[in-house]
């Protein structure tokens, strides 16, 4: 089934709350996206603050924020928002 | 232009501290909407946000001018004084209710319908905002067009229910629905004097279902 955007978001998120810190590779493998939409994703929610990238012994890591963290926290009441008007 | 609210005495003001609930009701969705919105940019939540934003002031606007119409009713003056004060009060109010609220509804429309093409659209708006504001019998034609309107937001929502099934999505359901009979009984606003009052008295129900459906998504 074809995932909507707030779906996407909710399970890229979770991956990274899921490891902690996250290299690029396994967000990935876990978001089940393309290279392409996943970078255009991560870019999304960095800009949006809902990720951080860090650099760790030369490797890239991606974290949650605080906002990501509250993203998290909020989806369910937002999922049932969209499923109760049929957005 | 339109006959001023024929209703009991005593209801006079109730109606505008309901629409003061309605327009709070609304905002309140409004504003959970566009918090989506933030976060993933998507133009639908934009939208529905923009038009509960709408039917928000187009309540607003109606409470503001019953408030204002009621006001000038009260004072110690002649019959033709208050009629003249209230004339232009009450059509200028109830137009800006009328255009407020159809857009909203037409936001819905092109949600529940999926319309995109935006020349559509705009033939659609032009249409129904057109053949309301120059009708000779405004406020007959409103609450039709309206009914018509609603008829196909819920039919929208009768099928997302039916879908998720889930107590949310029937409420919403229900809530449209009542709303829907409630533009019917404004219909004979100018039958029976009480209709004011029924009407009133189902669009709060239908907004309490919406705000028990809100308080629902929140707590989860």
């Amino acid at each position: 089934m074809k995932r909507d955007k707030l779906t996407i978001i909710h399970d890229i998120l979770l991956a990274v709350q899921r490891k902690g810190k996250i290299k690029p590779t396994h967000l990935l493998y876990k978001s089940n996206l393309s290279y392409q939409r996943m970078k255009e994703y991560v870019d999304e929610l960095k800009q949006k603050q809902l990720v951080d990238e860090i650099e760790e012994d030369g490797q890239k890591l991606f974290n949650l924020t605080e906002k990501g963290y509250k993203f998290l926290a909020d989806y369910t009441r937002m999922r049932e928002f969209t499923e109760s008007f049929g957005l | 232009m339109v006959i001023v609210a024929n209703s009991p005495q005593w209801f006079l003001g109730v109606d505008s501290a309901l629409e003061i609930l309605f327009f709070l009701i609304s905002i309140a969705i409004a504003l959970f909407s566009f918090k989506i919105y933030c976060y993933t940019s998507k133009k639908r939540y934009l939208f529905f946000n923009l038009a509960f934003v709408l039917m928000a002031f187009s309540f607003l606007a109606r409470s503001l001018t019953n408030y204002l119409v009621y006001g000038a009713i009260q004072k110690d003056i002649s019959v033709a004084a208050k009629l003249a004060a209230v004339s232009n009060v009450y059509d200028v109010g109830f137009l800006i209710h009328i255009l407020l609220m159809l857009t909203a509804y037409m936001i819905l429309i092109a949600l529940s319908l999926n319309i995109r093409d935006v020349r559509t659209l705009a033939l659609l708006f032009l249409l129904v905002v057109l053949a309301t504001v120059i009708s000779t019998n405004i406020y007959t034609i409103y609450y039709i067009v309206s009914a018509i309107l609603l008829s196909f937001i819920l039919t929208h929502f009768y099928y997302n229910a039916v879908t998720k099934s889930s107590l949310s999505a029937w409420g919403v359901f229900s809530a449209f629905a009542v709303l829907l009979l409630s533009q019917g009984i404004f219909l004979f606003v100018q039958l029976n004097r009480y209709m004011y009052l029924l009407g009133h008295a189902f669009q709060a129900l239908a907004y309490l279902i919406l705000l028990v459906v809100f308080v629902m998504v929140l707590r989860r």
